[in-house]
């Protein structure tokens, strides 16, 4: 179950329909709903840490099923560069993106228990990329 | 346009040193194209140091500012409330907003954020090309609006070099040659020929190399010393 310390923000065509179905899937977290999840920029994962959480989640499309077509790939791009900065300034809040269609729970589901047991992502191999 | 690339974050916090009380200034022109130093990046700057400054037990504070642009005296005038609260100012514009701003306000700690890069162009999004040298003696007639001065690695204006390989630069096999692509361009339109004549030496006299350059209107500065008279 996650907490306040967690922001999300949610695709409103994919994981925040999910969200309004099965509300339980995101416990407390913060949602933001955005028209797409490529419209998540570094700024507002940093000013989400910033403000405190140590979990940002990013809920997207899956890959090709995304109506702005790149809308995934790109909030994973985004992603990666505010893991880069947020590895500059020394903190390890984990973030992730989920990939979930809207008829499609048990892959939210899988994505952010995968998502919850991951290591902080500023101290992965992974993060320094 | 001027085109700039932001330090790094340990240079930066390097620069304000012991500073309690930083601004950090946007410059909402060229630099906000070439996602430099824009209010977006400011952003990204004041949280990343603020985020810094928790997670070393430092209590800072770190306003966000923007101005149209840094390089006119007017625009900059609108700095003064923020540079009296301020320890430090991290200018995010190019080194021209620096220098000015430093100038106008020679009491505060004024630093820079970027590092100004080159005069270039978009070329796609998320990629800037440099395109001018502002080197003071424009040759871009002859070279059919090609830069010799800065797309050859070499500078050279009676191109190619034995480097030019299959249309590359020696330097760097990505790198298109410049002067095979003024030859295909000027063929293009038809003035290959003029390619035979030899260009004489640059005068480098008009570059950076002779001190500080200097641009007057003579007519309109005079006006400006009659008017301050």
């Amino acid at each position: 179950m996650f907490g306040r310390d967690v922001v999300t923000f949610v695709c409103r065509n994919s994981v925040a329909l999910l969200d309004e179905e099965s509300p339980e899937l995101l416990g407390e977290a913060v949602r933001i709903v955005v028209p797409c999840a490529a419209r998540v920029d570094a700024l507002h994962v940093l000013r989400a840490v910033e403000r405190g959480a140590t979990m940002v989640i990013i809920g997207a499309c899956p890959i090709g099923n995304c109506r702005s077509v790149t809308g995934p790939e790109e909030a994973e791009e985004r992603l990666a560069r505010a893991k880069a900065l947020l590895d500059e300034t020394g903190a390890s809040a984990r973030l992730h993106v989920v990939r979930a269609a809207a008829n499609a729970p048990r892959d939210l589901e899988d994505a952010l228990e995968k998502a919850m047991g991951d290591a902080p992502a500023s101290d992965t191999e992974e993060a320094a990329r | 346009m001027i085109v700039a690339d932001r330090k790094s974050l340990d240079d930066i916090v390097d620069m304000i040193g012991d500073a309690d009380k930083v601004v950090v200034s946007a410059c909402n022109a060229c630099v906000t194209v070439c996602l430099a130093g824009g209010r977006r990046e400011a952003g990204i700057l004041a949280s990343q140091l603020r985020i810094h400054a928790k997670e070393h037990g430092k209590d800072i504070e770190v306003r966000e500012h923007s101005l149209a642009r840094h390089c006119d005296a007017e625009f900059l005038s609108d700095l003064d409330e923020e540079l009296e609260w301020a320890d430090v100012m991290i200018s995010m514009a190019c080194g021209v907003g620096v220098n000015l701003a430093s100038e106008l306000h020679p009491k505060h700690r004024i630093v820079p954020g970027l590092n100004t890069t080159f005069y270039g162009a978009t070329d796609a999004p998320g990629r800037w090309l440099e395109m001018c040298g502002g080197c003071g003696d424009c040759v871009l007639h002859k070279t059919g609006g090609i830069c010799p001065i800065v797309r050859c690695a070499k500078s050279i204006l009676n191109g190619p070099c034995g480097g030019s390989q299959d249309g590359k630069c020696e330097v760097d096999p990505e790198t298109p040659c410049a002067w095979q692509e003024i030859i295909e361009r000027l063929e293009a339109q038809g003035r290959g020929d003029d390619l035979i004549a030899v260009e004489p030496a640059k005068d480098w006299t008009t570059s950076f190399s002779g001190g500080r350059r200097r641009r007057v209107v003579e007519e309109i500065y005079e006006e400006d010393e009659e008017a301050s008279a």
